[in-house]
């Protein structure tokens, strides 16, 4: 019975974050209203704002926090490390010098998003050289992703100022976190290949258990060095496809899955999903209340999660003082 | 000698290009019951690190079944050996019961989503007495309780070959003595066992054979009986000793004279 629950209540929360979602923005819904309008087939200016501009929006949200807590809820089991996250490793950051590269030379979309794979995925190679290869401490390791971090987003920086303003200003938008441009062509390409990742690091959620017992533990259990640099890669994969559909949001990759563990515990074969899930309600709500809380202006999603993951960082460490 | 389960030729093996183990030589036999004793640093966990594969081999050869150990791929050789190693760090919150399921992780497919379910992970945490632990978290248990959830794990994969990496060192008596009492039912039912350990009387009372390392080469080699004298463990820990005999196993025994370390 116990088991059920632990899925049905978040999907119940997802569920819940959609209807707000759709309701909350400049204007207020009344969703009882839209549900008569769909069901009787008669279309008014409202139903069409909630289907054709805050649905494709919520939806590019969902997937967006889904990607990022996946991956976070990945990279913390990987590298052993509770900070660990997109942002924190700087795949993230890997991902968005590709993407802002693209963007200022004004490249194709199947180029971004090839850009950002590299960016990320060039990250995670790095930081597992400078880490995994050398057997190291967890400090070691977060200071090696926020070296990483602090060198991409210099070189991020560099490219705005060498760039025209047209397209700078584009891009810096974006880099706050941005779900306003969702309904392009590309969002349903990456939201498919985002499900599609989350559901093969989902396949490989005994490798994940087994590696989150060290590099030593899983190689005895049979678990091959390839195997783990699949699944890095993989999971750095799914951060630079949140990149490209919502910019840089930070903390939710974080956040979410020491939040779900809570109720799912570690085994990775629940965490995963419930990450998923987690992370796609949480954005929605966070993106609902951008649009809605100061009126008539929208503030970055980006800055919503950083306040709250920064505020729930702050008391993981308090918490945790003993440790660190 | 019995069909050999390893056959190591001048083995050189360490960390970060610092060689700790220097070109040794040595054979195990199926059925045998070794321990590597020696000061701390003599190279015990490198040699059993290097012919599990769990670090690269600077020189030399080790033959593990016939085979050249690098042929093996992981999963292979999961099947084939098992290894109980201490686990350091952050250690996650999992189930005793799914800690024990990760012992058939190299029996698994990869769409495979039930663990636990395997009759054997039953059969052998009751072998090892820790039926009673299968609803705990691996987080809240004793060492010694931890120590048998992980050779009861190592046993779910395998029973043939196991490789111990000091598995009794931080552990008080009762739960040494029922860890070694394991192990040695084990080894009388076929098993070949190698294991580092620090206590030279543990090594004596179970083992048929010891290994005794010193700066990464073989000091002493063999039968507990014959090997362990004064004059050879003075010479191996530079410190003076009293050998005498359990009255109840007449096994050799071992007391370090206080005082004498030069």
């Amino acid at each position: 019975m116990k088991k059920i629950y632990i899925y049905i209540i978040p999907a119940l929360l997802l569920i819940i974050s959609i209807i707000i979602g759709l309701c909350a923005g400049s204007e207020f819904i009344n969703p009882l209203g839209i549900a008569e309008n769909i069901i009787n087939r008669t279309g008014s200016l409202n139903t069409e704002i909630m289907l054709k501009i805050r649905f494709p929006r919520i939806m590019a949200a969902a997937f967006v926090g889904a990607a990022l807590s996946v991956s976070g809820a990945v990279f913390q089991s990987i590298f052993r490390n509770p900070l660990a996250d997109p942002f924190i490793t700087g795949v993230s950051g890997g991902a968005s010098l590709g993407i802002s590269a693209a963007v200022i030379f004004s490249l194709g979309p199947l180029t971004t998003i090839f850009f950002s794979f590299t960016g990320s995925i060039a990250a995670i190679v790095i930081l597992y050289l400078l880490s995994y290869g050398r057997g190291f401490g967890g400090g070691m390791f977060i200071l090696a992703g926020v070296a990483l971090s602090f060198i991409f987003s210099s070189s991020v920086m560099l490219l705005f100022s060498v760039a025209e303003s047209q397209s700078v200003h584009k891009a810096i938008i974006w880099m706050m976190g941005d779900l306003s441009s969702s309904g392009d062509v590309s969002q349903g390409v990456v939201s498919a290949l985002i499900f599609l990742i989350a559901l093969l690091l989902w396949i490989y959620h005994a490798h994940i258990n087994i590696i989150s017992l060290g590099k030593s533990f899983s190689g005895s259990a049979g678990l091959s060095d390839s195997e783990l640099r699949i699944i890095l890669i993989l999971a750095s994969i799914l951060s630079a496809l949140s990149v490209i559909l919502g910019g840089i949001i930070p903390f939710v990759g974080l956040m979410i899955p020491h939040l779900v563990r809570l109720i799912s515990g570690h085994d990775n074969r629940r965490l995963i999903p419930l990450s998923a899930i987690g992370g796609a309600s949480f954005l929605i709500i966070s993106d609902a209340l951008s649009r809605s809380l100061i009126f008539p202006y929208e503030i970055p999603v980006g800055v919503i999660t950083g306040f709250t993951g920064g505020i729930f960082f702050l008391f993981f460490v308090i918490r945790n003082r003993q440790v660190y | 000698m019995k069909e050999p389960v390893f056959l190591i030729d001048s083995l050189s093996a360490g960390y970060s290009g610092k060689t700790v183990v220097k070109t040794v030589s040595f054979g195990v036999g199926r059925g045998e019951f070794i321990s590597l004793i020696g000061p701390n640093g003599a190279g015990k966990s490198t040699i059993i690190k290097a012919i599990s594969g769990s670090i690269p081999v600077y020189s030399g050869r080790v033959l593990f079944l016939g085979r050249k150990l690098d042929d093996y791929r992981k999963r292979e050789l999961a099947v084939e050996m098992s290894i109980v190693n201490p686990i350091t760090g952050e250690i996650p919150d999992f189930s005793v019961k799914m800690f024990l399921s990760f012992g058939r992780f190299p029996f698994r497919k990869l769409f495979s989503f039930d663990n636990a379910k395997d009759p054997i992970i039953d059969e052998m945490a009751s072998r090892c007495g820790i039926v009673h632990l299968l609803e705990r978290s691996i987080t809240e248990l004793s060492a010694g309780e931890f120590q048998l959830v992980q050779i009861s794990r190592a046993l779910i994969q395998n029973r043939d070959v196991l490789l111990l990496d000091e598995p009794v060192s931080n552990l008080d008596y009762r739960h040494m003595i029922q860890v070694m009492d394991i192990l040695s039912a084990l080894n009388r039912s076929g098993s070949t066992i190698i294991c580092a350990l620090h206590d030279v009387n543990t090594a004596a009372e179970y083992s048929s054979r010891i290994i005794a390392l010193k700066d990464g080469v073989i000091n002493f080699d063999g039968v507990p009986e014959k090997v362990i004298s004064e004059e050879a463990l003075s010479g191996l820990y530079d410190s003076k000793f009293f050998c005498g005999k359990n009255p109840v196993t007449g096994r050799p025994s071992v007391y370090p004279v206080p005082g004498s370390s030069f």
